[in-house]
C-alpha cells in the first residue's frame, strides 16, 4: 500500500485557495498546488481546477511575451487532458493570435463548439488592426460571413480616408452590429461623419467602439481633431496622422501676428521678413487662402514707405486686383482724411466694374445702386471748386493710376482707370435713383442739391422725385414750399391739389392751404384788388383749418382790410367791432389789423380808416392783449409790431404775476420783441413763462438765453438747460435751434447738442435763477453754474474728452474777454431810431 | 413696438450661416433659409434658429443685402483675422497613416 493514500476528492480548502491564487493573478503557485492536488486527488473535479490554473498560465506567459513557451505549454495540456478541452478553447485562440491563420482557422468547422468561436471571435475583436488581413486571409473560405465583412470594412475604410463618402457608402449591412467586426464598423462611419463635419454624429460613434478593440485606439486623436486642439500625449504615429488630417494653422496664426505687429512699427526689413515668413506658412498650411493674403499684405502697405520692391517682397510677388482687392482698397482709403474722397470714389468705381465682371452684383442692380449712391456721398463733403478741378484733370491728365495714386502697386496701377462720370455726383444720384427709386435716395440727393449754387437744381430732383415716385407726399410739399417761397402761388395751388390727391388728411397739406389761401388773398389786398382776395377770403372761411385757434378773428381783421380798401366803412365798422369784442378791446383789434395789414404790404395803415385808439389805461391790462394778438401773427406767419409806448406797461403787467397768462401766447411776444430787439420785454415775456413751470421751461429758457445779449456765460448756462430740458422731451426741433445758436455764439462747426448738457443739479440752480433774476444788461459774474470746459462738457456728455473736435474753450476765452474789456455787453443791437413826434396825435398806429 | 435686435456680429456672414454661395440668387437663399429652418426650429434650436432668421432678414433685401457684403467688418482689420471664423483643416490621408496609427500599441 502506498504511504500517500488517493483521496476520492479535492479539499475544500485546496480549492478555495487555488481560485484564490488564480483571482490574484499568481497562476505559477495555483499551477503547482493544482498539480499536487491532483496528484493527491485525480478526479475530474481536481483535472478541471488544474487545466484551469493551466490556462491561466498560458493566458499570463502570452501576456509577458512568452508566446513559444505558453504554446509548448498550451500544446501539452491540450494532448495530456482531451477531456477538458473546453476550459481552453479562449486560452487556446490567445495562443493562436500572433497568427491571424492559426486563430481563424477553426472558424471554418461549421461544428466548431459555441465557446470555441466566441473565444476566437472575441481574440479577433481584441486583436485586428486592419480589417484587409482578415479580408485576405485564405485560411477561411472565400464566402466565410467574417471575410465577407472584412473585405467590405477594408474598401469602405480605403474610402473614407480618401475622399468624401455619401452615407450608403458605409452602410456595411455585412458587418454585424454585434460580431466581432463592430467596432470597426463604428470607426469607419465615425471617419466618414468627421469628414463631412458631422461632429456629433462622429462622437456618437466614437462611444460604440469597444474599448479592448484597437480601434479605440483612434478615439483620442479624432476627439483632438474635431476640438482642433493640439493633441497632447499621442503617441508618435497618432500624432502624425493628426498633424496630416488637421494641419498646422497655429504657425500661420503666429506668422500674422507678427506680420501685423511689424506693420504697426513701421520697420522695412522687418516687414518683409515677416510678410515673406506669413505667405510661406500661408501655403503651407492654408493654400486656398494664399491670394487673399497676398492682396491683404498688400493693400496695409500701401500707406507704408516701402519701396515698391519692398512691398513685393513682403506679399511674395502682385496681388490679384480683383472686385475684392478694389473694394477694400475704397474701403482703407474712406477712413482716411476728406481729401482722399474722389480718389476713393475712383476706387469704387474700379470696385463697380469688377464685381459687376465677376458677377457679384448683376448691372442695373439694387447692389450697384447702393454703390452709386455711397459714391455720391462721399463726394458730398467735397467742395464744388475742387471737385470741378479734379474731374477736368482726369479727363485731361490721368491715364493710369501711376499719376494718380503712385502709391497703389504697380498692378493695380496699370490697371485702366474709369471715365470721369463717377465724379459727377448728379450723374451718380442719378444713376442710383433710376436703377433702385426709393424716398431714401432721393432725399439724399436733394440734400446734395440744396447745396450747388443754381436754385433750379433742387426743383428739378424734387420734380425727377415726383415723376419717379408718384405716391410720395415729400417732394410735392418741398415744391410747394419751394414756388411759395418764390411767390409763384398757382403753382403751389397745383402743388397744393396734387398733395391732397395724395393724402388730403397730411397735416402739412392742410395748413398748406390754409397757408395758401391767406398768402394768395393778402397778396392781392396787397395790390388793392379786394375783389380777387373776395373768393380767397370766401374759401378761407369755408375751410375747417381756418375756424381753429383764432383763425377766424385774423380773417376777420383781413375781411376788415378789404372792407377797407372798398371803401365800405359800415361794414369795417361793423367788422372792428367785431373784432373789438371777440379780442377783449380796442387795442387788440387796432393791433391784429395793422399787423394783418403791414403782412398785405400795406404801409399805412392809418390810411384806411382804422379807427384811432387811445392808449389804454394802467387798469387796462394790455400784456394779454398783445400776447394774443403776437400769437395769432406767429400762427398766421404775419409779423406784428409792438408800440414802443406800451412796453413799459407790459414789462410791468408781466412782472407784477398776478395774472396767467397762455405759454404760446408768452412764446409768441418774446419772439415777436426779440424781432425787433427789445430784449427787456421779451425778458419780461420769458419771466411770465417760466414762472408757469412745466414742459414750456424748455423753450423759455431758448427764449431768455436770446435775451441776455453778450451775457456770454449766462446765456451759455441757459443754452445748455434747454437743451437738457429738450432732450429729455425728444423735441428735436428745439434741439438743432439751440446748437445752431450754440454755433453761431462759439463761431465753430461741429458743435453738437452733446456739448450742451446739465446735470440735475445744475439745471435745478439754473432754473431757480433765471425764475427770480432781474433783467439787467450787465455780466452777472461769479454767477456761473455750469464749467463749460471739454473735459466737463465730456463728462456731461458721458464720453472722454475729444480736444480735436472742439478745441480751446472759446466761452471761456470770451469771459476773459468780458472781464478785460467790460462786461455783458456783447454785440450792441442797431441804434432804433425814435420817430420824431407828429404835430397832431393821431393814434398809436401812426407810421 | 421695439425693433428686435439682430444676433448677428460684424464677424458672422449671413450667406455661411444659411450655407449659400456668393452667388446666389432670391429662390436660392429663401429656399437655403427654409431648410435651415426645418433643421433648426425655434422650439429645439432657439438660438441657432435666430442666428438664421436674422441672417435671412440680411439677405432677403438687396439694399441690406448689398450693405452687409460692401460695409460689414473693419476698413483695414489685423491680418490675423483672415483666420477668424475659418474652421480647421480636415485633410484627406489615406488608409495608411490611419493604419498606422491603429497598430500603435
Amino acid at each position: 500500500m502506498s504511504k500517500k493514500q488517493n483521496r476520492p476528492h479535492l479539499a475544500s480548502h485546496e480549492a478555495a485557495e487555488i481560485e484564490q491564487l488564480l483571482a490574484k493573478g499568481n497562476s505559477k503557485t495555483a499551477v503547482d498546488l493544482a498539480k499536487t492536488a491532483y496528484k493527491h486527488s485525480p478526479n475530474p473535479e481536481s483535472e478541471r481546477l488544474l487545466v484551469t490554473a493551466y490556462a491561466a498560465r498560458i493566458a499570463s506567459m502570452e501576456s509577458h511575451g512568452l508566446h513559444p513557451e505558453a504554446k509548448a505549454l498550451f500544446d501539452m495540456v491540450w494532448e495530456r487532458y482531451p477531456g477538458s478541452r473546453a476550459r481552453l478553447a479562449e486560452v487556446r485562440a490567445v495562443v493562436a493570435e500572433g497568427s491571424l491563420d492559426d486563430l481563424v482557422r477553426p472558424l471554418n468547422d461549421p461544428a466548431l463548439a459555441p465557446e470555441d468561436r466566441s473565444g476566437i471571435e472575441s481574440a479577433l475583436q481584441r486583436s485586428l488592426t486592419n480589417p484587409a488581413d482578415l479580408a485576405n486571409c485564405a485560411t477561411l473560405v472565400p464566402d466565410h460571413p467574417l471575410r465577407l465583412a472584412a473585405a467590405a470594412l477594408r474598401n469602405a475604410f480605403n474610402a473614407v480616408t480618401s475622399g468624401l463618402v455619401e452615407d450608403s457608402a458605409v452602410e456595411l449591412s455585412e458587418v454585424s452590429r454585434r460580431g466581432p467586426l463592430a467596432s470597426w464598423k463604428a470607426l469607419v462611419r465615425a471617419i466618414a461623419r468627421f469628414y463631412r463635419r458631422d461632429d456629433e454624429s462622429c462622437e456618437r460613434l466614437l462611444q460604440a467602439i469597444d474599448a479592448k478593440s484597437p480601434c479605440a485606439r483612434l478615439i483620442p486623436v479624432l476627439r483632438a481633431l474635431i476640438s482642433d486642439q493640439t493633441p497632447d500625449g499621442l503617441k508618435p504615429a497618432a500624432s502624425a496622422l493628426a498633424r496630416q488630417v488637421g494641419g498646422s494653422s497655429q504657425a500661420l496664426r503666429s506668422a500674422l501676428e507678427r506680420l501685423d505687429e511689424a506693420i504697426d512699427e513701421e520697420h522695412a526689413k522687418t516687414i518683409v521678413d515677416a510678410g515673406r515668413a506669413a505667405m510661406t506658412a500661408c501655403r503651407q498650411s492654408a493654400p486656398d487662402l494664399a491670394g487673399r493674403l497676398q492682396q491683404e499684405i498688400a493693400l496695409r502697405l500701401i500707406p507704408t514707405d516701402l519701396r515698391e520692391d519692398q512691398k513685393l517682397k513682403a506679399s511674395d510677388g502682385p496681388p490679384r486686383t480683383d472686385a475684392h482687392y478694389w473694394l477694400r482698397a475704397a474701403r482703407m482709403l474712406e477712413e482716411g482724411p476728406e481729401v482722399m474722397a474722389p480718389m476713393a470714389c475712383t476706387l469704387w468705381e474700379q470696385f463697380r466694374e469688377a464685381a459687376i465682371h465677376e458677377r457679384w452684383f448683376a448691372k442695373n442692380s439694387a447692389e450697384e445702386a447702393v454703390v452709386f449712391l455711397h459714391m455720391a456721398e462721399l463726394l458730398k463733403a467735397v467742395p464744388n471748386d475742387a471737385l470741378s478741378g479734379l474731374r477736368k484733370a482726369f479727363s485731361e491728365e490721368v491715364r493710369d493710376y501711376s499719376g494718380y495714386d503712385p502709391d497703389l502697386p504697380r498692378s493695380a496701377q496699370q490697371a485702366e482707370i474709369p471715365s470721369p462720370s463717377h465724379l459727377y455726383p448728379e450723374m451718380l444720384y442719378g444713376r442710383a435713383c433710376e436703377i433702385d427709386p426709393h424716398a431714401e435716395a432721393f432725399e439724399s440727393w436733394f440734400e446734395w442739391a440744396r447745396t450747388q449754387p443754381e436754385k433750379k437744381c433742387a426743383d428739378d430732383v424734387l420734380e425727377t422725385w415726383r415723376r419717379t415716385l408718384p405716391a410720395d407726399l415729400r417732394p410735392v410739399l418741398l415744391l410747394l414750399k419751394s414756388a411759395e417761397e418764390r411767390k409763384a402761388f398757382k403753382k403751389a395751388l397745383d402743388l397744393l391739389d396734387r398733395a391732397e390727391g395724395i393724402d388730403s388728411l397730411n397735416p402739412e397739406v392742410r395748413r398748406a392751404r390754409l397757408r395758401l389761401l391767406v398768402a394768395g388773398a393778402m397778396r392781392h389786398l396787397g395790390q388793392n384788388k379786394p375783389h380777387l382776395a373776395e373768393s380767397e377770403l370766401q374759401a378761407l372761411e369755408a375751410l375747417p383749418e381756418a375756424k381753429e385757434k383764432d383763425r377766424p378773428v385774423f380773417l376777420a381783421a383781413l375781411r376788415w382790410v378789404s372792407n377797407a380798401l372798398e371803401g365800405e366803412a359800415e361794414s369795417a365798422s361793423k367788422q372792428y367791432s367785431s373784432l373789438a369784442g371777440t379780442l377783449g378791446g380796442d387795442l387788440a383789434a387796432s393791433l391784429l389789423i395793422a399787423g394783418a395789414a403791414r403782412g398785405c404790404g400795406i404801409s399805412r395803415v392809418a390810411a384806411l380808416g382804422l379807427p384811432a385808439t387811445r392808449k389804454p389805461g394802467p387798469s387796462e391790462p394790455a400784456a394779454a392783449a398783445v400776447a394774443r394778438v403776437c400769437a395769432i401773427g406767429d400762427d398766421m406767419g404775419v409779423e406784428i409790431e409792438i408800440p414802443e409806448i406800451l412796453e413799459a406797461q407790459i414789462v410791468k403787467e408781466l412782472s407784477a404775476g398776478d395774472r396767467k397768462f397762455h405759454a404760446d401766447q408768452l412764446r409768441a411776444l418774446a419772439e415777436a420783441s426779440l424781432r425787433r430787439n427789445r430784449n427787456k420785454l421779451a425778458y419780461a415775456a420769458t419771466a411770465a413763462g417760466l414762472a408757469l413751470g412745466g414742459d414750456t421751461d424748455a423753450r423759455f429758457l431758448f427764449l431768455r438765453a436770446r435775451t441776455l445779449g453778450g451775457n456770454v456765460s449766462r446765456r451759455f448756462d441757459c443754452l445748455a438747460a434747454a437743451a437738457e430740458l429738450a432732450r429729455r422731451q425728444r423735441d428735436v426741433a428745439l434741439l438743432n435751434r439751440i446748437v445752431e445758436l450754440r454755433q453761431r455764439d462759439s463761431g465753430m462747426d461741429g458743435v453738437n447738442h452733446e456739448d450742451l448738457s446739465a446735470n440735475a443739479p445744475e439745471l435745478q440752480r439754473v432754473l431757480a435763477f433765471e425764475r427770480t433774476a432781474r433783467f439787467s444788461t450787465g455780466a452777472n459774474r461769479g454767477n456761473r453754474r455750469i464749467c463749460n470746459c471739454p473735459e466737463c462738457r465730456a463728462r456731461r456728455a458721458g464720453r472722454a474728452p475729444d480736444f480735436s473736435r472742439v478745441g480751446p474753450d472759446l466761452a471761456g476765452f470770451l469771459e476773459e474777454l468780458e472781464s478785460a474789456f467790460g462786461a455783458g455787453q456783447g454785440p450792441r443791437p442797431p441804434k432804433q431810431r425814435k420817430p420824431k413826434p407828429r404835430p397832431q396825435q393821431a393814434g398809436l398806429f401812426d407810421f | 413696438m421695439k425693433k428686435r435686435q439682430t444676433s448677428l456680429t460684424s464677424q458672422d456672414d449671413p450667406r455661411q450661416i444659411l450655407g449659400i454661395g456668393p452667388h446666389a440668387n432670391d429662390e436660392e437663399i429663401r429656399f437655403a433659409y427654409l431648410k435651415k429652418v426645418a433643421e433648426h426650429p425655434p422650439d429645439r434650436s432657439p438660438t441657432e434658429f435666430e442666428r438664421v432668421r436674422d441672417a435671412y432678414e440680411v439677405l432677403r433685401d438687396p439694399r441690406r443685402r448689398a450693405r452687409h457684403m460692401l460695409f460689414s467688418g473693419e476698413a483695414a482689420p489685423p491680418l490675423v483675422s483672415l483666420l477668424d471664423g475659418r474652421p480647421a483643416d480636415r485633410r484627406f490621408a489615406g488608409p495608411g497613416a490611419w493604419l498606422a496609427a491603429l497598430r500603435e500599441k
